[in-house]
């Protein structure tokens, strides 16, 4: 296959993914708009009555202004990086539909991750919509400080580390060769890594000693990287080192997954259950 | 009523023979289960390192609080979650077909023919956490308000799973793959919330209209607080309607249900 023709597959997988995620698009609205508020609505609430009980206004350097725009954005980002979520491929192993992708004359993992970063891409219009809102209606330079420098090096960050989440999942989604049933691993790698990357709780709340251990795990850098670049509190030189980390993470992820892969088409009977 | 029990007799020993299929699944779940019960003790022991009081709760009260709602999502992973994942399929395909034409309750049949049989240790687990903090509490808690408390987590657990199908039933219309489903996984988190913080407007709405607050919170709080029998009637008055809501809404579903596949 010509590099040309290369392109234009991967092109049409990425625009066929689009037109399906808005099928149905009152839902699909629906649901957007109702997590989000639902989502803040909690986080406003959680946190209105921590600081009104502690007596502060500023706790770890957030004002409740402040700790509301870092809820209305980080499930944003968190959704990003899922992709299409638990399933991409394990479904695929599990129902033996798989078959397709191993006669097709395609890779599957550009195949995959062309429609992980769809739905991907399709999110992060979502986040720039709310903040279009946010920006036109709230904007406060004490709690965010916006430019577009800051913007594209978010779009850069937010690109890699849904790449280095989709190896990340796809470690797990590949264990279905052994396992079938790997529903509960994909669970416990989107729950672990919302907490310990700071979408539940912002990470500066965490114990001293609980942060530095974190700074050796990769999930900081998965969505608290992502955040602080998209808040612009982050200088050039801790922006490349955390860059550098990030992008060490996804090559370590791709490995092992490759690995996996490679391994697990040994185990595959293209059955399907 | 015997005739159910059978059914559901029926339905339980399909659930484990499914099960058994699976066992690394087995495991599996009872792994993420614990990971997530650490995860929501760390996320409230984190918020109790910035301030002493949570919705009026001090951390022993707030430890019940929590095994409560790991109860009810326990619970609730056990008898309706998978109905609850198949309910939109089934409508899309056409498959709701099989089950208006036996002769048991549709509803019946969509809300409880899937048994996680898989969940069931998890629920066990969730049962050893709660008594074990009931037991640990510092304050000696009254064992008639401990029996009422039991009756009020498993309406809660019905509540829960009641609120979700409002979230799905409009896939009768939408015919879409989920419903509102991800709206509900985000408005779930006021389940996992003490009532105490919540304040106005949203107060009253999560407590009558998503009775978010009746699940685990306010079952909580007649336990832990002094006897208030008023918490018991509001409860059963926002339990009643939403349990009419979700019959009207599902006769009104029914109507417009048309059988073809989407």
């Amino acid at each position: 296959m010509s590099s040309k023709s290369n392109k234009n597959w991967l092109g049409q997988v990425f625009l066929m993914e689009l037109r399906n995620l808005i099928a149905y698009r009152a839902d699909f609205w629906v649901n957007f708009f109702g997590q989000t508020f639902f989502s803040l609505v909690v986080a406003y609430f959680l946190w209105a009555s921590v600081f009104e009980y502690s007596g502060q206004t500023t706790i770890n350097g957030f004002t409740i202004q402040k700790m509301i725009f870092y809820y209305l954005m980080v499930p944003l980002i968190f959704r990003i990086q899922q992709g299409h979520g638990i399933g991409f491929l394990s479904k695929e192993i599990y129902d033996g539909n798989l078959n397709k992708f191993l006669l097709y004359p395609i890779n599957v993992y550009s195949y995959k991750l062309m429609t992980y970063l769809a739905t991907s891409s399709f999110y992060l219009l979502q986040l720039f919509l709310i903040l279009l809102i946010y920006n036109l209606f709230f904007y406060d330079p004490q709690i965010y400080s916006f430019s577009l420098y800051n913007l594209i090096r978010f779009s850069f960050v937010i690109v890699l580390v849904s790449i280095s989440f989709f190896y990340l999942y796809s470690i797990t989604e590949l264990l279905a060769f052994w396992f079938d049933n790997i529903w509960s691993l994909g669970v416990i790698l989107r729950f672990t890594s919302s907490f310990l990357g700071g979408a539940l709780i912002p990470l500066t709340f965490f114990p001293t000693s609980a942060q530095t251990i974190l700074q050796y795990t990769p999930f900081p850098y998965l969505i608290d990287f992502p955040m602080q670049t998209l808040q612009g509190t982050l200088s050039t030189e801790s922006f490349l080192s955390n860059a550098l980390i990030a992008t060490g993470w996804l090559l370590v992820f791709r490995f092992i997954s490759t690995l996996i892969w490679k391994q697990g088409q040994y185990k595959y009977t293209g059955i399907g259950i | 009523m015997i005739r159910y029990a059978r059914l559901y007799l029926h339905f339980l020993r399909f659930a484990f023979s499914k099960a058994m299929e699976f066992r690394a699944d087995f495991f599996f779940r009872v792994v993420m289960d614990i990971i997530i019960y650490i995860v929501h003790f760390l996320f409230f022991s984190i918020i109790y390192l910035h301030t002493p009081i949570l919705g009026g709760w001090s951390i022993d009260e707030m430890k019940i609080f929590i095994a409560t709602f790991i109860f009810i999502d326990a619970f609730h992973m056990t008898f309706f979650a998978n109905n609850t994942w198949w309910f939109p399929i089934y409508i899309n395909r056409g498959d709701l077909d099989y089950y208006l034409t036996k002769p048991v309750s549709s509803f019946f049949f969509m809300a409880f023919k899937e048994f996680a049989a898989n969940s069931l240790l998890n629920l066990i687990l969730a049962i050893g956490l709660l008594s074990y903090m009931i037991s640990n509490h510092p304050v000696a808690l009254d064992l008639s308000k401990i029996l009422v408390f039991i009756l009020l987590i498993i309406n809660g657990s019905f509540l829960f799973f009641m609120t979700y199908f409002i979230f799905l039933i409009p896939v009768f219309w939408t015919h879409s793959p989920r419903g509102f489903g991800d709206v509900f996984y985000s408005a779930e988190k006021i389940f996992q919330r003490p009532d105490g913080i919540f304040q106005g407007f949203a107060k009253k709405v999560f407590l009558y209209f998503l009775p978010f607050s009746m699940m685990a919170s306010y079952p909580t709080r007649y336990l832990v607080s002094p006897t208030d029998n008023s918490l018991l009637l509001e409860i059963l008055a926002a339990s009643c309607f939403i349990y009419f809501v979700v019959y009207l809404l599902w006769k009104k579903g029914l109507r417009n249900y048309s059988s073809a596949s989407s």
